[in-house]
């Protein structure tokens, strides 16, 4: 439902990239995306793509790569990937490690040509 | 063809004035709250009464996020608290910067206590980091007691569940320890409270709460 103002972001980040790797082209965007995250990709994509027509980002692919999400130790600041939410650490025991929001759609990687 | 790795969030940017909204925030002494819930939960209603009991302990105000209208800046401001209302217009949620941009608002001078009122939705608000110093999600027992396992982001991000108008159980299939079972299953470490905006049942842990992290800001 927020795919809008995340395709925003998203072309106000590759727009500067694609500025950086010049003369090279930037042709693709490698995203990670947790399930929590609650985006639907093509949703994203069909904001990038209405955004970044006639500009340098035109015809820039999106990969989407689905990983679990990210919880981290309270204590001991270990972290695991986990579909559901572990009870404890399995380091030090303590309960309930936190969900890292930070993981929730990261930008992996870009191809340039 | 060539590969470049980065390591970096899509919303880095709301991040970065999130950070300064909470710089800003912890420099004033202000405790903040994030509301978050599905429309009609009671978010509204529970800031009335938040509004109502801040009168005369402690300096509060209200930020209310909807699509369109006014209404809930003049409820609020009705009850005695200063409020402005943000309108997202095509956006489901707040974010950052609109928070960032009415910090120096007059109606926001010397507060301890912000109440920041999301626009009704369970999944969008839930990504946005405002700045604030804890997500309170809310439920209605006029809704599913499954909400928790259907929509777990924002009950792992959240510090505290309200679960509001419990004096609707008896009408309702809504079942408390249902809910409760679920948001535990979602998120272990989430508070849980219940409470009644409209008989005042259960409102005075919610003051206390607030009060003890007023006490701790």
């Amino acid at each position: 439902m927020h795919e809008l103002a995340v395709a925003a972001s998203l072309c106000e980040w590759a727009l500067g990239r694609a500025r950086e790797v010049g003369p090279q082209r930037l042709v693709a965007i490698e995203l990670e995306r947790d399930p929590l995250s609650g985006l639907n990709p093509e949703a994203v994509e069909f904001g990038f793509q209405a955004m970044s027509a006639d500009t340098e980002l035109s015809g820039v692919r999106l990969e989407w790569v689905s990983v679990d999400p990210t919880y981290v130790c309270r204590s001991c600041g270990r972290s695991d990937r986990s579909v559901a939410p572990p009870r404890s650490c399995h380091t030090c025991g303590e309960p309930f490690p936190r969900l890292r929001r930070e993981d929730s759609l990261r930008i992996r990687s870009i191809e340039v040509d | 063809m060539a590969r470049i790795a980065y390591k970096e969030k899509v919303l880095s940017k709301n991040d970065e004035l999130a950070a300064e909204v909470r710089k800003r925030l912890a420099s004033r002494g202000v405790f903040a709250l994030n509301l978050i819930s599905g429309p009609g939960a009671g978010k509204t209603s529970l800031v009335e009464r938040t509004a109502a009991w801040a009168k005369g302990r402690v300096r509060a105000a209200a930020l209310s996020g909807d699509q369109a209208t006014e209404n809930d800046a003049e409820r609020i401001r009705s009850a005695g608290i200063p409020a402005l209302q943000i309108t997202t217009g095509s956006e489901c949620h707040l974010n950052a910067g609109r928070v960032l941009d009415l910090l120096d608002c007059p109606e926001l001078s010397g507060i301890r206590l912000l109440l920041i009122e999301n626009v009704g939705n369970l999944i969008c608000p839930a990504a946005y980091d405002l700045g604030e110093a804890a997500k309170v999600a809310v439920l209605s027992v006029a809704e599913g007691d499954d909400k928790p396992l259907k929509y777990p982001a924002l009950f792992q991000r959240a510090e505290l569940l309200v679960i509001n108008k419990v004096d609707l159980l008896d009408f309702t299939d809504f079942r408390l320890e249902r809910v409760i079972t679920n948001a535990k299953h979602v998120a272990p470490h989430l508070g849980v409270m219940t409470l009644s905006c409209r008989t005042g049942e259960g409102l005075e842990d919610w003051y206390q709460w607030i009060d003890e992290r007023l006490r701790q800001t």
